[in-house]
């Protein structure tokens, strides 16, 4: 089975925003606290040894999600096709967050709706041959996604940094590479 | 009906020193998405800002109709008028001001709120006033006027600089005062720097606060922490180690440069007694003196080194004299007119894209940019060379992006009349007695080309009809034309217009140009400046008076002002670091990431990118009692704003930064409450060009 995948390059990221903002606009998502993509950014250390770490936010398409299992009514499902995990707003329970209880990594989101929404992998675009608006956006090409199998041919296996909740149960369809 | 969508090429060109290819997904008229270049490479990738265009094009706080003021100056409020009604005042009022007072006491404050070829701000009103027997006009920039001094007084030329994708040539390159990847400084130059540091060019960034550029280009532990103000104390210890060490390029010096005898004694002291040695910078600059050997040491063997200066460090007090010492290291480390190496000249190269032709100016009058409300509050009585009647102002938040906002706010109350062409009631349009909206890039037809670092033209195809009723600049000045019997102000169609600039400019096909949205110049080789000068000094002089790179300059030791010496110097700032003051701590007003200058700052999906806030290192929160998130007052002698604090490492012990660019918006007290940073600033020029010196300002802050 296929698995579509992200890969990120946190040392080539800005936190510049332009993924957000793509996103926002390509889904027609209101200004608000709801971002189907976006960068945080933490930071150690003291002036002038400071050291920033770039985290990407958003849905990572999981191999084993744990919002499937948690949602009580079976709103949640990964498509066979390539492994992109879905929600049926339709059936989505509102207030339920039982999804967001469970997601390690915070990215399902809710509008004024109270139902969950969350990347998509940019289907549209998928159909026309292009990658998520996303990586189409990025000015510092921090960002890819594709079959899984082809970005571990790309950029290797990648690495899972401590900054990031535990990545073994629910095997985060995402690569990330550091210098 | 639903039809198709369209999808049409156009672009983003406010004044963020990039020009970004925009497409806009067109349906029955409305845009319903915008995207960027996903074509061939090298693509012209829109950053955060211009991916929100949509939200400025559909703003709910567009101006939509003419507007005339009804209630006092500065109040906001404004009657509808038709635009007959409009264009007849604002005709009027030109004719009566210049009749009673004549023509130079109308002042064109026209700015860059449009960076295109045709409907360029400043081009289109400067071509209607000196088409009309002429105006006053602001002299001095904001942006760049100390670096394009000293260039000018150093190689003879304003602008030199190589071709960003030159970079790949260096082995070292020093990023001082240099933070692209916020200010974006050339589409792609951030990420050409990116591409050469993972190919091996080291990097250093030099800067008060660890920027998103610093992060993303130092290498480890090669970012340099310096006290806002002092660069040039830095720069002159570097060259102090190399003179002491012996790594000058003396050969270089001997053949290309005139005086730099004079500046190695101000370096070693045999002038004035005082050495400038690390120990000495280090007490000035917070640098550690062994940094400063090493970083010298560093620069002065690796060959070819380029040194590349951001603008941030020159808009400030005597801002001429670190961008003088900084090309002054470009000659003692020979790194001049060869691939790889940076004569740390001011970045720009002219486009060979026309723009609409501007006659020259019948009036002489100039008032000084940095002193414009002295100017209009003191006039000829205070010694300015014009008493203002009539402001008119376009594509220019001319109050709030200047120094010091409360004497502006008193200035705005004193001219006759006020006239601002804007998409939004800025905090400058609050002020005009006559509103006139325009229409966004989105609306009209127009060319834009990048003014520095990268060789393409952009074509603005409209996407949409202009909303409600906006009109483009150059459709107003063409009706107001008509009324005051200017004769061949605009005989042409928009796509007539651009149809002979592409035409001039070398662009082989038009109507491909306008299919794909962008051109890309044939480029041989990165432009390198000076190589003729340094291959063959015989036949190719610098075009300076002495035909060398003046480090000392005969025409500025004839000049004869202390504050810019002959050779570079560290001269102490006002406003500087001094902590024993009643406002101790630096502020810094720079460039963010959630504006284009003051344009998309009422934008919120560029807004949510990052909160508005005040940088302050947790150490000087800590002595205030400011936990982060909290609310604080940034206040001096000048103004008073309030935003909240952000708690952070990434910036020097005694130095705040607010990002300038955002509204403001005063309370009853007259204190600002949206962080518009410039009720602080100073309004004080630089010595030789009356540049901004923003940086050089003290403020305190304090727990509301």
């Amino acid at each position: 089975m296929t698995q579509l995948a992200f890969f990120f390059d946190p040392a080539r990221c800005t936190a510049c925003g332009t993924c957000a903002v793509a996103c926002k606009d390509w889904n027609n998502i209101p200004d608000g606290p709801v971002f189907w993509r976006r960068i945080e950014t933490t930071e150690e250390g003291e002036f002038p040894e400071v050291h920033l770490q770039r985290l990407l936010r958003g849905c990572l398409h999981c191999a084993r999600p744990a919002c499937i299992t948690a949602c009580p009514v079976g709103a949640i499902t990964k498509r066979a096709e390539d492994g992109v995990v879905l929600v049926d707003q339709e059936r989505c329970v509102p207030h339920c967050y039982a999804c967001w209880t469970a997601c390690p990594y915070g990215a399902p989101q809710f509008g004024d709706d109270g139902r969950m929404q969350m990347c998509n992998f940019c289907p549209e675009r998928l159909a026309e041959g292009a990658k998520p608006i996303c990586v189409a956006a990025c000015p510092l090409h921090a960002l890819d996604a594709g079959p899984m199998d082809e970005l571990v041919r790309t950029y290797g296996n990648g690495h899972w940094p401590a900054e990031y909740p535990d990545a073994t149960a629910p095997l985060p369809s995402l690569i990330m590479t550091f210098e | 009906m639903t039809s198709e969508v369209q999808r049409i090429p156009t672009g983003c060109p406010h004044d963020c020193g990039g020009k970004c290819v925009l497409i806009a997904h067109v349906r029955n008229g409305v845009i319903e998405r915008i995207t960027s270049d996903e074509g061939e490479e090298p693509q012209v990738r829109a950053c955060q800002r211009g991916r929100a265009y949509r939200q400025r094009v559909y703003h709910p706080d567009r101006l939509k109709y003419p507007l005339k003021r009804s209630g006092p100056r500065g109040s906001g409020q404004f009657i509808r008028i038709s635009w007959d009604e409009a264009l007849d005042t604002v005709a009027g009022e030109l004719l009566r001001v210049k009749q009673r007072y004549g023509p130079e006491a109308i002042l064109c404050a026209s700015g860059p709120g449009s960076l295109t070829h045709l409907h360029r701000t400043p081009q289109v009103a400067s071509r209607f006033f000196h088409m009309w027997g002429g105006c006053a006009r602001l002299r001095g920039a904001r942006s760049t006027q100390a670096i394009a001094d000293a260039t000018r007084y150093t190689y003879g030329v304003e602008a030199a600089s190589h071709d960003i994708e030159d970079i790949y040539n260096s082995r070292l390159a020093l990023l001082w005062s240099w933070n692209s990847a916020e200010t974006v400084f050339g589409t792609n130059t951030t990420w050409h720097l990116r591409q050469a540091r993972e190919r091996g060019t080291r990097m250093v960034v030099i800067d008060p606060r660890y920027t998103d550029t610093a992060a993303l280009l130092a290498d480890q532990s090669r970012y340099i922490g310096i006290v806002p103000g002092t660069d040039a104390a830095l720069m002159v210890a570097m060259a102090y180690v190399m003179l002491e060490e012996g790594l000058a390029d003396r050969a270089f010096l001997e053949r290309y440069t005139l005086g730099f005898d004079q500046f190695a004694a101000y370096v070693l002291g045999e002038a004035d007694g005082l050495p400038k040695t690390p120990a000495w910078a280090e007490a000035i600059t917070g640098v550690p003196q062994a940094t400063i050997r090493e970083l010298a040491r560093d620069y002065a063997t690796t060959k070819p080194a380029a040194l590349l200066l951001g603008f941030g460090m020159q808009r400030a007090a005597y801002g001429e004299q670190p961008c003088r010492a900084g090309m002054a290291l470009a000659a003692m480390t020979g790194n001049i007119g060869l691939p790889g190496g940076s004569p740390a000249g001011m970045f720009q190269r002219s486009s060979p894209v026309p723009k609409l032709p501007v006659p020259p100016n019948p009036v002489s009058a100039t008032i000084p940019y940095q002193l414009w409300a002295e100017a209009f509050l003191q006039g000829r009585a205070g010694g300015f060379e014009t008493d203002v009647q009539l402001v008119y102002i376009s594509g220019n938040n001319l109050l709030n992006q200047q120094a010091h906002i409360n004497k502006g706010r008193q200035a705005l109350l004193k001219p006759e009349t006020i006239v601002v062409h804007e998409q939004f009631l800025t905090p400058t349009a609050r002020y005009a007695d006559i509103v006139l909206p325009i229409t966004t890039h989105l609306e009209r037809e127009d060319i834009a080309t990048i003014w520095h670092m990268g060789h393409w033209a952009i074509y603005m195809n409209q996407a949409i009809e202009p909303m409600y009723e906006c009109r483009s600049d150059l459709a107003i000045f063409t009706e107001l034309a008509k009324r005051l019997g200017i004769s061949g102000f605009n005989d042409r169609t928009d796509r007539e217009w651009l149809r002979a600039f592409a035409a001039e400019g070398g662009i082989p096909d038009f109507d491909q140009l306008r299919a794909r949205g962008v051109y890309h110049f044939p480029q041989s080789q990165p432009h390198i400046a000076f190589r003729k000068q340094i291959a063959d000094p015989e036949h190719h002089p610098f075009p300076t008076p002495s035909g060398k790179i003046e480090i000392y300059s005969p025409a500025l030791a004839k000049l004869g002002h202390p504050d810019v010496p002959p050779i570079p110097k560290y001269i102490v700032p006002w406003e500087g670091r001094d902590q024993s003051r009643e406002h101790p701590l630096q502020l810094l007003s720079p460039h963010g990431k959630t504006t284009a200058l003051s344009t998309y700052a009422n934008i919120p999906w560029v807004q949510e990118v990052e909160p508005h806030r005040l940088w302050i290192n947790p150490r000087d929160a800590a002595t205030r009692g400011i936990a982060d998130g909290d609310k604080v007052r940034v206040f001096n002698s000048r103004g008073t704003t309030m935003v909240r604090a952000w708690l952070t490492q990434r910036i020097m012990p005694g130095v705040v930064s607010l990002d300038h660019g955002h509204w403001l918006a005063p309370n009853d007290d007259g204190a600002d409450t949206a962080g518009s940073v410039n009720v602080l600033t100073r309004d004080q020029g630089t010595v030789l060009g009356d540049g901004a010196t923003y940086h050089s300002c003290l403020a305190e802050v304090a727990r509301t």
